[in-house]
């Protein structure tokens, strides 16, 4: 085993156990908890059997099982930031409407701020 | 008939009494300060006014979330016309007045400075241009002043007018939901005063890029 794949597997390993502890402490559900750990399943079954992938690879046109991951590990970490875009977009709008309410609640009587 | 001016404010702590005063004394109109999230005393300043409400964001949320506070205010107050004004004391109040008049003949009137593109520099002057016909093109709407913080809604634009954009890019939001729901937008000639003030507070060139890159995100289809 050369290095490179010690340290992937050690990584994939170190997100794997930070996935099942967080399921453990309610902050992630089921499907998620299973979505993240077959992601990082197939990570490791890629670096230690990176070969296994071909049929795959191959059924959809690629040639070369890495070639297969890396695009595949762009699309979902593209999709990913998309709906991390979406999601902080629907946050700030929600932030938004409390802090107007509470503007327009309390209108008028200004509070002391501190200086930052 | 009733008139809100909305001031949207964040650390004017050092321009904002003048401002106010000046405002007060050119217009019969209630002044609502929206206080952006300052950390300086922005919003101790201007309750010091009688006639003057502060609304306090608790975060800096924006100019266009500063300018959605001060339209659901004027709508839930059953206001007949608000007039927005920027706090860095560029606008000259007597043309509050003009702008209210414009509404006869319109349901939304702009505050176009004529002047302040004559004294600006070429940069900036070709940056307010190329803004204006983004607005053009991107939200299919011409105005002469895309970017003027000074406009006037009757009660038809006030109720129709969302904004949704929490930055800069809201003025060209504004002349967007203008022309999406059928307003007639009129344009009033202003005059601009120059302080060092206003002319740092004024839009750099990379704000206009944020501006330009924020306007195509929250182009609606």
């Amino acid at each position: 085993m050369v290095l490179i794949e010690v340290l992937g597997v050690g990584f994939s390993l170190f997100a794997l156990s930070r996935v099942i502890l967080r399921f453990r402490e309610g902050r992630l559900s089921w499907g998620m908890m299973l979505v993240w750990s077959v992601a990082w399943l197939s990570v490791i079954a890629f670096i230690l059997a990176p070969t296994s992938f071909e049929p795959v690879s191959r059924a959809i046109g690629i040639q070369r099982p890495l070639d297969f991951m890396l695009i595949v590990g762009l699309v979902l970490s593209y999709y990913l930031i998309f709906r991390m875009y979406v999601y902080i977009g629907e946050i700030h709008s929600d932030i938004g409407k409390v802090v107007r309410e509470v503007a327009l609640m309390d209108g008028g009587k200004p509070r002391r701020v501190k200086r930052r | 008939m009733r008139t809100l001016v909305v001031v949207p404010a964040y650390n004017e702590a050092a321009v904002i009494a003048k401002t106010l005063r000046g405002l007060l004394d050119a217009v019969d109109a209630d002044v609502l300060v929206v206080d952006d999230g300052s950390w300086d005393n922005t919003a101790g300043i201007a309750s010091t006014f009688r006639r003057v409400r502060v609304a306090r964001h608790m975060l800096n949320m924006g100019l266009g979330a500063s300018l959605e506070t001060g339209l659901e205010a004027a709508r839930r107050g059953g206001y007949d016309r608000l007039v927005t004004f920027d706090a860095d004391g560029q606008h000259n109040p007597e043309d509050v007045l003009r702008l209210i008049d414009a509404l006869g003949g319109c349901d939304l009137a702009i505050g176009v400075r004529r002047v302040y593109f004559e004294r600006m520099p070429p940069v900036k002057r070709f940056g307010n241009f190329m803004l204006n016909m983004l607005t053009w093109l991107i939200f299919g709407v011409r105005c002469g002043d895309s970017q003027s913080g000074l406009r006037a809604f009757n009660r038809k634009a006030l109720e129709s007018v969302r904004v949704r954009a929490s930055r800069y890019e809201v003025s060209s939001e504004i002349l967007y939901e203008a022309s999406r729901n059928r307003l007639r937008v009129g344009e009033v000639p202003v005059e601009v005063i120059y302080t060092e003030h206003s002319i740092r507070r004024g839009t750099s060139v990379v704000d206009g890029f944020k501006i330009l890159w924020r306007m195509i995100l929250h182009r609606r289809i």
